[in-house]
């Protein structure tokens, strides 16, 4: 009566178990072979997170025009439409068109674009002379101003020189990002690939905090299992031997 | 007539301050490279395309492809100075670069963004780069010894170093 007992709770905790074996093993199976299945570059659709997952909103927000293209800065990303351009880990200050290229202004650094949106010349304010900047602008002449704590100046065409200027400039202003192009770049920022997914859900922490420890209790649970079948497969082995004695 | 005691107070207070409006907005670590390294002035800028070949080959010393299409230096007396960018572990580290018949006269960490690893800003490592040389497979000609718990930011800073010195044979003399 009492080795009934234990044969049906290891059958039904095995039953159970199955369950558990089988997401294990997909999932290690799907793990293992990831960088193949491009699992690594694919992010999970946000609806599939898990609180614990989810990024919190980013606290740093800025978007300028810049042409046809909206500059967006998202805490350190910069990014051109939905590409990522660049980090900055100052505040966006501003992007404007010259004739020849795009700037964008982010804290100390300026970044120049091809129309392409290629990186020309990453150059900081301080190798220009100019300490940081807080604001651009382009004049009637097509040149890119610049407003720096050294004051407001004028660039040549290279960028290579600035001369005082006075006067008020039309210094760019922030634009509103768009929701569609916003709900975009957040996916991106805060979302998490399928490799990475699939990492949590073997280990558990897909589940928050207590996730990996009930991990670890079932995987006891199947090391138990395994003991108490082979004790049973033991003593069903010894019955039939002494059966046939 | 004794000194009155007022003024002296009034004195010691506002002159610091005035002296500080009249040095102008902070002068930040890029300046005071190009002024040590230019004492005469500090030249114009130039520019120097990453094109081609040139392009490849600064992409085999990185590692990756070099971030920008341009680079600006500036060039006198026979003296290139660089200031140029490369990621340590995670974060940018700007590095100024004066370089003199071909080899480094000094190098110097500008900014350091890293949490870890600050001890290569410290002369005693800095100073290691100092008459290196390019050899012919465009590498130091000389051994940097590294620092525990700094390895990326040494490897970053040797990288720049053999950049530097790359970008400078690519120019013609001034």
């Amino acid at each position: 009566m009492r080795i009934w007992s234990i044969w049906r709770l290891h059958k039904q905790v095995g039953i159970w178990l199955l369950v558990w074996v089988v997401w294990m093993v997909a999932s290690g199976l799907m793990m293992n072979h990831a960088p193949a299945l491009g699992l690594a570059e694919i992010n999970v659709r946000p609806a599939l997170l898990t609180v614990g997952q989810r990024q919190p909103p980013p606290e740093r927000e800025t978007t300028y025009q810049l042409g046809g293209t909206l500059i967006t800065q998202l805490d350190r990303s910069l990014y051109r439409d939905d590409q990522i351009l660049d980090q900055c880990e100052e505040a966006l200050v501003g992007a404007v068109a010259l004739p020849d290229f795009g700037v964008v202004a982010c804290g100390g650094r300026l970044l120049l674009l091809s129309n392409a949106g290629e990186i020309v010349e990453v150059t900081s304010a301080s190798d220009l002379g100019l300490g940081s900047i807080t604001a651009v602008a382009v004049d009637e002449g097509g040149r890119l101003l610049i407003r720096s704590p050294r004051g407001a100046q004028r660039a040549d065409a290279d960028l290579l020189s600035f001369t005082p200027v006075t006067g008020l400039a039309d210094w760019v202003q922030p634009v509103e990002l768009p929701e569609v192009l916003r709900a975009k770049l957040l996916a991106q920022q805060g979302g998490i690939s399928w490799a990475r997914w699939l990492s949590d859900l073997h280990s558990g922490r897909l589940f928050g905090r207590y996730g990996p420890l009930v991990v670890d209790g079932l995987a006891l649970l199947l090391l138990l299992v395994s003991v108490t079948g082979y004790l049973l497969h033991r003593r069903r082995v010894s019955f039939i031997h002494r059966d046939h004695r | 007539m004794a000194f009155p005691g007022w003024s002296a107070l009034f004195l010691l207070l506002f002159l610091p301050t005035a002296a500080v409006a009249e040095a102008g907005p902070a002068e930040t670590a890029a300046d005071r490279f190009l002024s040590d390294a230019f004492t005469q002035g500090v030249p114009p800028p130039k520019l120097l395309w990453l094109t081609g070949e040139r392009r490849a080959t600064a992409e085999m010393i990185l590692g990756h492809a070099p971030r920008a299409m341009r680079i600006r230096y500036r060039q006198a007396d026979g003296r290139t100075a660089w200031i140029l960018e490369e990621i340590g572990k995670e974060e940018l580290i700007t590095v100024g670069l004066l370089v003199s018949a071909g080899r480094i006269e000094r190098l110097r960490v500008l900014t350091y963004r890293e949490s870890r690893g600050g001890e290569i800003q410290h002369d005693y490592f800095t100073r290691q780069f100092e008459q290196a040389g390019l050899s012919d497979d465009l590498k130091l000609d000389r051994r940097i010894d590294g620092i525990s718990g700094a390895t990326l930011s040494v490897r970053a800073l040797t990288r720049l170093a053999r950049l530097a010195l790359y970008y400078d044979g690519q120019l013609d003399p001034d």
